[in-house]
Order: C-alpha cells, then sequence, then structure tokens
C-alpha cells in the first residue's frame, strides 16, 4: 500500500503534476477533519515519531475513515489501534522497514496475521508490501501459512509483478469457489508457478540453417555416376 | 532439434511470460515476422530473406505441464517457385517440484519440417529426455538428458543428366546437456555444456549465457563453442521476448546452433523477429477482458496515468472516485454510456480506493482484489509498476 505521501509529492511535483497534489496528508487531514479530531490526531502522531514510527499513515487512515462516512467516535479509535499496529508491524520487520511495508504489516495483523507470520516472510530479498496482503488475503481464504509462505517465496524467487503477486489470490479464492479446499488450490496454483520459467530460450532460427546438408550430400553424390 | 524445435520452445516461452498463469490456460496466438540470414549454401541473398506466419495452440493445465502446438509457413522472397517452408512441432512437458529447490521435468517434442529450396527436404523427429534442476541460493544447476529418433529425406536433382537421387537418413541422438548459472536479480550468468552422440558421429559443446530479465521480458546473450564432426563452430547471439498485454515480440540475431539430431549445420549468421497477437485466451474470458475495473492509458516517470470505470446503480446522480493516491480527497467522474470513468496520473505502488454514489461508500459487488478496512467496509485494489 503506498501512503508516503511525501514520496507522492515528491513523484509527482517532479513530473509537474499540479500544486494540488503536493499537500500533504497532515494538510488535508488539517482541512478535512474537526479542529478536535485533528487536535487529538497531531497528539497521536508526536507520540508515533518520538517512538521512530513514520506518522503520515494515521493521517491518510484518517481522512479515509472521514471519506468512508465513518463517525467520528469510531474513526479516532481504529486510528488509534491502527498506530498500535504500525508499531507492531515495525517490532516485526525491523526499524529499517519502509513506510509502505509498514502501511501492509499493520492491514495485514488487523486481517488476523501474526506478527510470527509477518516475521515469516521471505528475506533473501526486500520484502513486499504486496506480499504481506497477499499473505493475509491468503490466510484469509483458509490457506494454511505454511503453505501461503512458500508460494510467496516462489513468487518473490521468481521476482514477480506486484499484480502477478495480486493474481495469486485471486486464482486461490477462484478455486475455492469452484469447490477445491484451500489447500489443494494453493497446491496447485503454486504447482503451476514454476512452469512460466521452464521454458527454454531458442532462436526463430530462419530456413538456411536448417538441415541443407550440402557438404554431406555432395560427399555422397561424388562417389557416384550421378 | 536446433532449429524448429527451439523455435517452438521460445514460443512456449513468450506464451509463459506474457500471462503466467497460475491456472488452466488456453491460448491460440498467431505470429507474423521475417527474417534475413547470411545466404547459405545453394541460396542467393535474395532467396534468404523470409516472411513467415504461423499460428500456435497452447493448453496448460493446473498441475503444472502442457501442450503446445505450432504451424510455421515462410516464403523466400526471392524464390517465387520454392524456398518455401512449413514446421510444425508438438511440444509436451511434465514439471514437478519436490520441496522449495527440487525440479523435475520431463520434455518430448514430434517436430516436422519441409522446406523445397535449395533441396526439396523433409524431416521428422521425435526427441525429448528428462530433466532435473536444483536451486541454492542463488546458484541453479540444471542437468538433462536427451535421446531423439527420426527420418529425414533429401531429393538432388542433376540439370545435365535429368536425374533426381533421393538420400534418406535414419536419424538419432543421445546424449545430455548441464548448465550452471548464479544470480539473484534480474541477470543471471552461467556455463554450459552438452555432449551427444548421434548418426553423423560425437558433438561436443561448451559455453556461456547471460540472461536478463525483468517486467519487460526476457533476453539471452550466449556464445557455444562446438566441436562437430565436420569441425569446430562459433554460435551464439542475442535471443528476446518481449510481451505486451496480448502482443509478443521475439526475436534472435546471431548464429544458430549445430543440431546432432538432424546434423544440420550451424546457421550462418543473421535474425529474424516475430510479433504475435494472442487471439484467444481462456484467461481472458476469466477475467473480464478488457472491462476491468482500471486500464493504463500511459507510463511516465514514477507514476501511471490510469483510466478508472465503474457501473453505478442505475439511479446514481453523482459518482466520485476516492483513494490513498487522492488523499481520500473525492473526484468527480463521468458517465460515459452505462459506466462512470475518471482519468488520473496514479504514482507507483499498491493503492486503495474506492467511490462515493450520491455520498455513499460504494463498491461494485463484483469488484475483484478487495481488502476489508477497519470499518467492515471495502477497498478496491490497484496496482501500478514498472514506472520508476
Amino acid at each position: 500500500m503506498r501512503r508516503t505521501i511525501l514520496i507522492l509529492t515528491l513523484a509527482t511535483s517532479l513530473s509537474g503534476v499540479g500544486l494540488e497534489a503536493q499537500v500533504t496528508a497532515r494538510d488535508r487531514a488539517q482541512q478535512a477533519l474537526s479542529p478536535e479530531m485533528f487536535r487529538d490526531l497531531t497528539s497521536l502522531a508526536d507520540e508515533m515519531r518520538t517512538s521512530g514510527i513514520p506518522d503520515e499513515p494515521i493521517y491518510v487512515k484518517a481522512l479515509e475513515g472521514n471519506a468512508k462516512r465513518v463517525p467520528p467516535d469510531r474513526l479516532l479509535p481504529a486510528v488509534r489501534a491502527y498506530a498500535g499496529r504500525l508499531g507492531e508491524a515495525r517490532l516485526a520487520f525491523g526499524v529499517d522497514a519502509t513506510t509502505p511495508l509498514l502501511v501492509a504489516g499493520a492491514d495485514a495483523l488487523q486481517r488476523g496475521v501474526s506478527p510470527d507470520q509477518l516475521r515469516s516472510l521471505p528475506t533473501d530479498r526486500p520484502r513486499s508490501p504486496m506480499a504481506v496482503m497477499v499473505l493475509a488475503d491468503l490466510l484469509e481464504s483458509g490457506v494454511p501459512a505454511d503453505r501461503a509462505l512458500a508460494i510467496l517465496r516462489d513468487v518473490m524467487t521468481q521476482r514477480a509483478r506486484d499484480d502477478r503477486m495480486l493474481d495469486v489470490s485471486a486464482r486461490v479464492r477462484r478455486l475455492i469457489r469452484e469447490g477445491l479446499t484451500p489447500q489443494e488450490a494453493i497446491d496447485r496454483v503454486r504447482r503451476n508457478l514454476l512452469r512460466a520459467r521452464d521454458g527454454s530460450l531458442g532462436p526463430p532460427v530462419p530456413p538456411g540453417s536448417e538441415p541443407v546438408i550440402r557438404d554431406r550430400i555432395l560427399d555422397r553424390v561424388d562417389g557416384t555416376d550421378f | 532439434m536446433s532449429g524448429r524445435p527451439l523455435f517452438v520452445m521460445f514460443a512456449a516461452t513468450v506464451a509463459g511470460l506474457a500471462t503466467e498463469p497460475a491456472s488452466a490456460q488456453t491460448e491460440v496466438t498467431i505470429e507474423l515476422g521475417a527474417s534475413q540470414i547470411g545466404p547459405a549454401a545453394g541460396l542467393d541473398e535474395e532467396s534468404s530473406r523470409f516472411g513467415m506466419a504461423g499460428l500456435r495452440v497452447s493448453h496448460y493445465g493446473l498441475g503444472g505441464s502442457g501442450i503446445t502446438t505450432s504451424l510455421m509457413f515462410g516464403q523466400a522472397f526471392g524464390e517465387p517457385n520454392g524456398g518455401d517452408f512449413v514446421s510444425g512441432v508438438v511440444g509436451a512437458t511434465l514439471r514437478d517440484r519436490w520441496g522449495s529447490a527440487w525440479i523435475g521435468g520431463l520434455d518430448l517434442q514430434l517436430v516436422g519440417f519441409q522446406v523445397n529450396s535449395p533441396y526439396p527436404y523433409v524431416a521428422f523427429a521425435l526427441e525429448g529426455g528428462p530433466s532435473i534442476s536444483v536451486q541454492g541460493g542463488p546458484v541453479s544447476v540444471t542437468a538433462a538428458a536427451i535421446g531423439g529418433v527420426g527420418r529425414s529425406q533429401v531429393e538432388i536433382w542433376r540439370f545435365r543428366t535429368g536425374a533426381t537421387l533421393l538420400f534418406e537418413d535414419e536419424l538419432w541422438r543421445v546424449g545430455g546437456t548441464g548448465e550452471i548459472t548464479l544470480g539473484t536479480g534480474p541477470v543471471r550468468a552461467g556455463v554450459t555444456g552438452g555432449l551427444h552422440e548421434s548418426a553423423g558421429g560425437s558433438y561436443t559443446s561448451g559455453g556461456a549465457l547471460v540472461t536478463f530479465s525483468g517486467r519487460w521480458g526476457i533476453a539471452e546473450v550466449r556464445t557455444d563453442v562446438w566441436d562437430t564432426p565436420l569441425g569446430s563452430e562459433v554460435t551464439g547471439g542475442l535471443t528476446f521476448a518481449i510481451p505486451m498485454s496480448g502482443w509478443s515480440l521475439r526475436g534472435f540475431l546471431g548464429k544458430s546452433e549445430p543440431d546432432p539430431l538432424t546434423l544440420a549445420e550451424p546457421g550462418s549468421g543473421g535474425g529474424g523477429i516475430l510479433l504475435g497477437r494472442r487471439i484467444y485466451s481462456s484467461d481472458d474470458e476469466r477475467a473480464g477482458g478488457a472491462d476491468g475495473p482500471y486500464e493504463i492509458v500511459s507510463r511516465g516517470a514514477g507514476q501511471a496515468r490510469v483510466r478508472i470505470s465503474m457501473e453505478a446503480p442505475a439511479s446514481a446522480r453523482s459518482v466520485a472516485l476516492l483513494g490513498d493516491f487522492t488523499l481520500w480527497d473525492s473526484m468527480q467522474m463521468r458517465r460515459t454510456g452505462g459506466r462512470w470513468v475518471a482519468e488520473l496520473d496514479v504514482p507507483e505502488g499498491t493503492h486503495h480506493y474506492g467511490f462515493l454514489v450520491d455520498d455513499e461508500w460504494y463498491l461494485p459487488d463484483d469488484a475483484r482484489d478487495v481488502v476489508p478496512d477497519e470499518w467492515g467496509r471495502r477497498s478496491a485494489i490497484l496496482v501500478i509498476e514498472g514506472v520508476s
């Protein structure tokens, strides 16, 4: 999940997008939320920064709830709980975790993924926020944790695109709807994933490099009365 | 066979790259292309330029095994009365994995080829064998055994006497290949080797390769030194496959390998390119084809232009798009036919979004790729990649 608004701001301003894109999440929250809500949010953000946790995600989460017309009495407690999960995710992923990864981790924790399962994600290359989200998807679908982690390891080994990773959970859900158990579904999807890189490279060789075998033919012709 | 079979194996790879399906999938692809080779023995320069057209049907099942059938026709530009060729391949692949590191495989290919110039030549062959791969960290080791049998026929007509000679060959080969590659990122490099006994004698090869892969596709640069009954040869070149949402571009530039089975000599150097268009995919039917929730209009530095459309209830008076990429600020959508549409720039990353229909949070029931939020609602997911 991409909620590093400062990065978004940088990216959009570099590419010449309109000035409105340079508004930060905090600025937007100040405009969109009630003064009381914004004050509470700012206080929470100060605590997070003190703990070394990025504070932009909570402004974005509050804006999300506000946009979805969530009543104020339900909005702030949810944002506080969300801030706690960002802290848990940071413990699971380490201090070097990026903001998108922490956001994905916090979402996954809310969906029932355990901190241990977050820690179990492959680490041989940078953890992907999408992998965290797909892990949550798969566990929600009833896929055993070891199998979910195994397929994510395969996908990451193949350096698959994020949308392909998302496709894994979509296909598992579809197979489950078609009557397979979660375990059968994940096993089938995983086996098939292995196929894509197994093909061999070879050229569209034009004729002429085909069996012209001129020398062999001439050798044999020379020995006859042809 | 180094010629046609590789051609089709390459096609199978392109099919895999283009879709990389995770469940059973059938695809039909048409291809058009051209090639230019260094004039081979018996061919003038003009006769060495070919136009090619073909059809490929592939089906890969849920178990990771599959079958690919390919038929390709070619016509030499300078040979109105000949120079045409036709080739067909049926290839079957079985794959299975043991644990996290071992992959076993079995490949079989039935190949038919006919060309009319400079000599009428026809060959049929069946070849294949088992393979095993193991990957530990960045190192991957693959060993494969290969055997094949076949039959070829060449017809020689002598202008001076009007006589025709027919040569028939029983073809066979047994051998094996090995490959060790190293790499963890988009670049892998390695060494290869092979040893073959055939009806024509012994063939040995050794070489090096570098493979580049990424979101854009895959390319391989390799070179091999062959010791054949006819002498030593250096072969190799650049091979690439670039899938492009339903289209594919693949090609080769270099000198093709000799073939111990058909006893084909190495190519004299040249290149070819094929543009493929997938005309049917069972995956398209499942995904709803172009009617998906969003479409990438263009890609720029760090962001993409995205068109998002949705079908709101018929009674909807206003529909707004909002997501983390708008900081959850509403962006009004316009009605186009039966759908509501908005277009905007979205930075690279994975985003959550949804709609306000008449000021109420709304996500279509059939929305794909959704996540729940803290309040029991759902958000849709939008992924932007490959714009860095």
